[in-house]
């Protein structure tokens, strides 16, 4: 019986995540490959015609680089006929043994492990890669190029799903993924409508904040204009925020939508860390909208330690109607 | 001593075990009148079903005539209510019904639990309880009940569960303030004003959770707004502001005025996250806050910390302070009482 339980608990979740995840593009089969490093492996123009083909997914050391740790490069090129804006894609790259940095068309998209000199592998984590739709060409060659370190044992694309994904969310009437303002500290200024954030970085959202290179942990801000036309039947509509690690409290036009989080200040003590698996949905009152106007979105963010920020999809704005039929579909 | 001890096991006991509602105090007929289909003029009073089919409750309607029937279905009955009771409170129990209900009673619609299509959401496994408003009921006559249903799979009708009219303890009001009220979520100090124009919001029925009222996925804050008169007759009287239940937290306002709080926003230093969504709300009204010759201002912050939410049970409305002290005092005798009725029924059987 038990035996049983854990067979459920086991084949559940995966059930659940094949419904969600479904494959446009598989990525499977002979990539460039190069061992050594250079930044210029990376970029768009690079000829890597005189490059070896490497299966991928398969470890390097079955393909003619016995014992080999270090560096390596990987490039694939492919085209895409069309790529719907408001899709949520994933590039999956299968699990990589045992660092990796991924560049789509010359863009860095995201790391995971740590590279030497404060190397951490991260050879037992599937690489799902949130990538945003204006990040790929359509109708032209995409090239994907990914860096790997190995630091030991078998090394490379070990082994996993590799293609690109659609990943069945809510219908989102606008999406909101992408570029928005961001800054470290915390100051209740940062909430209203009128607030100047042009002096703010940009950082892509959904994304963690430490792959953009800010290694910091504790209050920051995000904020994102958005125009909504009026032209939505249901007019409740809902912001998606998708995932944030770890806390938030959400402004629109200047007022509070939502929360959920309990700030340090607020004088927390025992453990309320799981916020950050939490979807964030909030309704936008309609009387605080502006239609056809600027509105602006402010969040409060608290991360505790590790990763932080807004780090999964989707992102974006929709009714409560395409809510409740998302629900129905996958629960 | 042991006495004591045992005197205070029987009370925390008492209190725990048997809520201070529930006596049935009216059956309902085991056999309805039931028709498949939906049509709106099922709910009237005078509707004549005549030539419906009977079926039985506490039953699917699968095994009665029905095998692999789901869409919409209307039952309805009627029970005769005594004049004796004027004056107290009743609620209709209906059990648990697969999936979705509407119940009208002499053509009025006094609740419902999930969500018909197109937004459709089962509440099969909840047991259904509404309040009876005074002003539908004819007593000394026969009232008519009318429930719509809607299956969307296997098991369909009223199921299971306690089936009746029950009595209901209940403070008693001299205005109610229930009905549509201005609702948004989010939160803002401003929303207490009564300056503040709320023309632009939406209403919704209360008491109910809000989830109920097309807020599906609402949970943290929202605000209540809520204009009314106080009746001249109780200016001599100490005034009591009662809200009923509310999931979870709130703080009121009346004229823009902080009147009173129940739990704690977070934010607030200690006890977030404990449980209040089951303390009936009294508030006391200060008279020099009331505008005898016109309109009140009633606001409510609230924040849900999951689930349901929202002022989601009555009664809602304005008592006077002696009654009050009346029901509080009354609410302690019963919860004893209570317990050693149903003790003593518990041994020697009903």
């Amino acid at each position: 019986m038990k035996v049983f339980s854990v067979f459920f608990i086991v084949l559940f979740p995966l059930a659940l995540m094949a419904n969600e995840m479904r494959q446009i593009l598989n990525l499977n089969g002979y990539w460039r490959f190069c061992i050594g490093d250079n930044p210029e492996y990376a970029s768009v123009s690079y000829n890597d015609a005189h490059w070896v083909k490497i299966r991928v997914p398969g470890r390097w050391e079955d393909q003619g680089y016995p014992e080999y740790d270090g560096y390596a490069w990987y490039r694939y090129s492919f085209k895409l006929h069309s790529v719907d804006p408001n899709s949520n894609l994933y590039l999956i790259v299968g699990y990589i043994d045992d660092v990796d940095a991924v560049y789509v068309n010359g863009k860095f998209l995201k790391r995971t492990g740590q590279f030497p000199p404060y190397y951490r592998s991260a050879y037992n984590e599937e690489r799902v890669y949130m990538i945003p739709p204006e990040m790929l060409h359509s109708d032209e060659e995409n090239v994907i190029a990914v860096r790997v370190y190995d630091g030991g044992g078998e090394g490379g694309i070990v082994k996993g799903r590799v293609g690109l994904f659609v990943k069945s969310t809510v219908r989102l009437k606008i999406n909101l993924s992408g570029q928005w303002k961001f800054t470290e500290g915390d100051n209740v200024a940062y909430s209203q409508y009128d607030f100047d954030d042009s002096k703010w970085t940009d950082l892509r959202v959904p994304g963690i904040w430490e792959s953009e290179g800010i290694d910091y942990n504790g209050y920051a801000w995000y904020r994102k204009e958005v125009s909504i036309r009026n032209i939505y039947d249901d007019k409740k509509l809902i912001l998606i925020l998708g995932k944030i690690d770890d806390m938030d409290e959400t402004y629109f036009n200047g007022v509070k939508i939502g929360r959920m989080a309990r700030f340090p200040d607020e004088g927390y003590t025992d453990g309320y860390f799981d916020f950050y698996r939490n979807d964030r949905y909030y309704y936008i009152p309609a009387h605080l909208i502006k239609w056809n106007e600027k509105n602006s979105i402010a969040v409060r963010v608290y991360d505790v330690t590790g990763d932080g920020g807004i780090y999964d999809g989707p992102v974006g704005i929709t009714t409560q109607d395409e809510l409740i039929k998302f629900k129905q579909r996958y629960r | 001593m042991k006495k004591l001890y045992l005197f205070i096991i029987v009370i925390l006991f008492s209190s725990c075990l048997f809520g201070i509602e529930n006596y049935r105090e009216i059956r309902l007929k085991n056999k309805w009148k039931f028709k498949i289909g939906d049509d709106m003029t099922y709910a009237e009073a005078d509707y004549d079903d005549s030539n419906w089919g009977t079926i039985r409750i506490k039953k699917r309607w699968e095994d009665q005539g029905y095998p692999g029937y789901d869409g919409y279905a209307w039952y309805r009955t009627e029970f005769y209510l005594p004049e004796k009771y004027k004056q107290k409170s009743l609620s209709i129990q209906l059990g648990a019904i697969d999936d979705v209900d509407a119940v009208y009673i002499n053509g009025q619609y006094i609740g419902g639990t999930g969500s018909f299509p197109p937004r459709y959401i089962s509440a099969y496994g909840s047991q259904r309880r509404y309040h009876l408003p005074e002003d539908v009921l004819e007593y000394g006559k026969e009232n008519v009940i009318a429930v719509r249903v809607y299956d969307s799979q296997e098991s369909g009708g009223i199921l299971w569960g306690n089936i009746g009219i029950y009595s209901e303890f209940r403070v008693h009001l001299y205005s109610s303030i229930a009905g549509k009220w201005k609702f948004s979520p989010g939160d803002d100090q401003e929303w207490a004003r009564t300056d503040y124009d709320d023309s632009g919001w939406d209403t919704i029925q209360v008491p109910s959770t809000w989830e109920a009222q097309d807020y599906t996925y609402l949970d943290g804050y929202a605000w209540y707004r809520h204009e009314f008169r106080v009746n001249r007759e109780l200016e001599q009287e100490d005034l009591i502001l009662v809200l009923g239940l509310i999931d979870d937290i709130d703080e009121v306002y009346f004229n823009g005025v902080r009147i009173g709080q129940t739990g704690q926003f977070p934010g607030e230093r200690t006890g977030y996250g404990t449980n209040h969504y089951k303390d009936e709300r009294f508030y006391y009204l200060p008279s020099k806050l009331i505008h005898w010759d016109r309109d009140n201002l009633i606001a409510v912050r609230v924040f849900d910390t999951g689930g349901s939410g929202g002022i989601y049970e009555g009664p809602v409305g304005i008592t006077t302070r002696k009654e009050f002290l009346r029901y509080k005092r009354e609410k302690k005798r019963k919860k004893t009482s209570n317990f050693f009725d149903e003790l003593f029924n518990e041994i020697f059987g009903d």
